[in-house]
């Protein structure tokens, strides 16, 4: 059976390219899919996760983009006054309450996510640093400004500072690496907030606290209190529906898979009458010939399946690394994603070859012997 | 011109600020309207409900704090848009700087036909965001001169990005040409309709003043409710339901004319309860400033009969409910 199947290719080898081509484009659409939305959904939990915080107290206003905007480093225009830090940490679970600023602003003529906040960063972040007095400038953020360690940054937007680097942060692979990190004050000088804060930060003494005291927060005027948990449970909602759409395109291109297999392989029947009627003469049984062009069809199928994986795993490559929440997510590929898009495949080349292997294993020798 | 095709479900989450919103709707003190027919025009507001801006008004300028303003001391500097009592976001500014509490120069730019800022304090590339009472900040990109100033409004000065600032003056740019190509004529390229189910798209419309608000602005002031009246006349609308808002609970003033209702062939959203069209003046260049329509509270106070049009090249108008 092996030496009929390879025979047949070679002898027909620009339409079965074509046919694993075809495969392999819809197998590799859902290997990219697969690996893209992995790595948005792990995006989203590194960078909820990295801001250390149980509750975040929000300003007034939907509080998945102000979350995001907190995330990416962009102003949201909407703030809380800093005289409500006295009344937050005064909650009896309030462990640590970090009031936070940030904006983009020139930094060293360069537009850059500006992240102002106070010592008790240090108690939310996981940066090994102690001390924070002057700025500490994320790896990337070091990197594009061409600074380090030592080094004068000068700052500006509403107001025109100069600070030095106390320290360049090991690479978090999340967007702190992205943010220059300075005093508070020295933040809501230069982004004009005033006594504004654009978030703060609240990590409670205990995570079973974490429902009360966010219920206790959340009655405070002119703030929400909003744990990231369900920030990251929306977004996942919302990017759900996106990844429904590209699941159906994906479902699409998969169906032409199917159809362009099934076509090959009806006209390979036709093609192949009189090789069938002489296998069937020789003493091939139906179940043989119905044997044959399945096998031949799903040998078809993981070709194109083992092809359209590394097709997908290339095209990831070139895809730009945003989940669309502005944050960089990089694909993530598993085992488990291979598996899914072999069985994809071979589930392909079953479908499309049973009619053909059908009709093949109904052909009548006899009938086809007279026409020779 | 038009077209129907269906289009994709928007997940109710996106509605959440609206609803709470759309969902605290009241009666105002004007009938409701059904316009259908031959009949597409809409009565003046009675003078008991025409209020304008009557207590001092805050607005923040990054960098120079939070500044309040006396209505009252206020003229247009577009008084060939509003109506007396009645004026702009930027005039609020040069007002502020007419009484030494800020430094600005700006000058009218025919080519963008707006004011424009061209120094604040020391600082160029100002831009603004501004929502009525109960709404929240929408990356506007409405002309600051056509925006008007309510009691209880939210204004924010601050420094725009250049890349969107430059997308803001493109997108007014355009309009203006499209404006003079069409003689004078206000003609929007392109108009949809869009409910959770269903769209309807509208080509070409030619949109004339119906004086919707002569309360606020002055006669043959165009504005986006007009263009749905515009539609109804021409007959591609079977009926439309306005019902003027003078508060809501929790919202002193919110005093416009929400479209309650609007059917057509092809469009008639099949949700019902707390709905409301709310708009999106948008364009090629401008598209990708804006903020996911979804998201855009202060058009539900923002109504149709208050945002001023030049020449957009598409408008948007999205049927949400609770």
């Amino acid at each position: 059976m092996t030496w009929i199947i390879l025979a047949n290719a070679k002898k027909r080898r620009a339409r079965v390219a074509m046919t694993v081509a075809g495969i392999a484009i819809g197998v590799a659409t859902l290997f990219a899919l697969l690996a893209l939305s992995a790595g948005i959904e792990q995006a989203l939990d590194r960078e909820i996760g990295a801001m250390g915080a149980n509750i975040l107290l929000l300003p007034e206003g939907c509080p998945y983009e102000l979350t995001l905007a907190l995330m990416q480093g962009s102003d949201a225009f909407e703030h809380i006054p800093t005289d409500v830090l006295p009344d937050v940490r005064s909650v009896a679970d309030v462990a640590v309450a970090a009031p936070v600023a940030v904006g983009k602003a020139k930094i060293n003529g360069q537009l850059t996510s500006l992240y102002g906040a106070t010592d008790e960063i240090l108690a939310v972040r996981s940066w090994g640093i102690d001390t924070f007095s002057g700025a500490i400038v994320g790896s990337d953020a070091a990197e594009k400004l061409g600074v380090a360690e030592g080094d004068r940054l000068t700052l500006r937007l509403y107001a025109n500072e100069e600070i030095v680097i106390d320290a360049v942060l090991e690479p978090t692979y999340g967007r702190d690496d992205t943010f220059v990190f300075v005093p508070l004050a020295v933040a809501q000088r230069i982004l004009g907030l005033g006594e504004q804060l654009s978030a703060i930060l609240v990590r409670t003494r205990s995570v079973t606290a974490t429902a009360t005291t966010q219920s206790t927060l959340g009655r405070m005027s002119d703030i929400q209190a909003v744990p990231p948990s369900d920030v990251f449970e929306r977004l996942m909602e919302l990017f759900a529906t996106v990844k429904q759409t590209l699941i159906l395109i994906t479902g699409i291109a998969i169906v032409a898979g199917v159809l362009t297999t099934m076509n090959t392989m009806t006209m390979a029947v036709y093609e192949r009458k009189k090789e069938i009627g002489i296998l069937r003469a020789l003493g091939s049984t139906k179940v043989n010939v119905f044997r044959l062009f399945v096998t031949e069809s799903l040998v078809l199928s993981l070709v194109g399946g083992v092809a359209g994986v590394i097709l997908g795993f290339v095209a990831t490559q070139f895809l730009p690394q945003s989940s669309g929440f502005g944050l960089e997510a990089t694909p993530v590929f598993s085992f488990l994603h291979v598996v899914i898009c072999l069985l994809v495949a071979i589930v392909v080349g079953v479908a499309s070859s049973l009619y053909p292997a059908m009709s093949a294993a109904r052909t009548q020798p006899i009938k086809i012997l007279r026409e020779l | 011109m038009m077209n129907t095709r269906p289009s994709l479900r928007i997940p109710r989450m996106l509605f959440m600020p609206l609803i709470v919103l759309a969902s605290s709707l009241g009666a105002g003190g004007v009938e409701p309207l059904r316009l259908a027919g031959d009949d597409w025009s809409v009565p003046a507001i009675p003078t008991d409900a025409a209020r304008s801006p009557s207590v001092t008004g805050i607005i923040e300028i990054r960098g120079a704090g939070n500044l309040t303003f006396d209505p009252w001391e206020i003229e247009p500097l577009r008084d060939d848009l509003f109506a007396p009592g009645h004026f702009s976001v930027f005039d609020v500014l040069v007002d502020l700087s007419a009484r030494g509490e800020i430094t600005l120069a700006y000058h009218y730019d025919h080519e963008l036909q707006t004011h424009v800022i061209d120094n604040l304090n020391g600082l160029e590339g100002w831009w603004y965001d501004a929502h009525y009472e109960g709404g929240t900040f929408d990356r506007t990109a409405l002309r600051m001169d056509t925006f008007p100033v309510k009691d209880g409004m939210s204004i924010t000065l601050f420094l725009e990005d250049p890349e969107r600032l430059s997308a803001i003056e493109h997108h007014f740019r355009d309009e203006v040409t499209r404006l003079a190509e069409n003689k004078g004529i206000l003609i929007i390229p392109e108009i949809i309709l869009r409910s959770a189910a269903q769209e309807l798209a509208f080509y070409d419309i030619e949109v004339i003043s119906h004086d919707v608000r002569p309360d606020v602005f002055q006669p043959g002031a165009l504005t986006a409710l007009d263009v749905l009246l515009s539609l109804g006349e021409m007959g591609h609308l079977d009926e439309l339901g306005l019902e003027f808002r003078d508060a809501q609970p929790d919202i002193e003033v919110v005093d416009g004319y929400f479209v309650v209702a609007i059917s057509a062939d092809g469009f008639l959203p099949e949700e019902t309860g707390a709905c409301v069209l709310t708009q999106q003046i948008s364009g090629s260049i401008i598209a990708e400033h804006l903020k996911a329509h979804t998201h855009t509270t202060s058009h539900i106070h923002l109504t149709g009969d208050l945002e001023a049009l030049v020449s957009p090249e598409s408008i948007e108008w999205l049927w949400v409910c609770l």
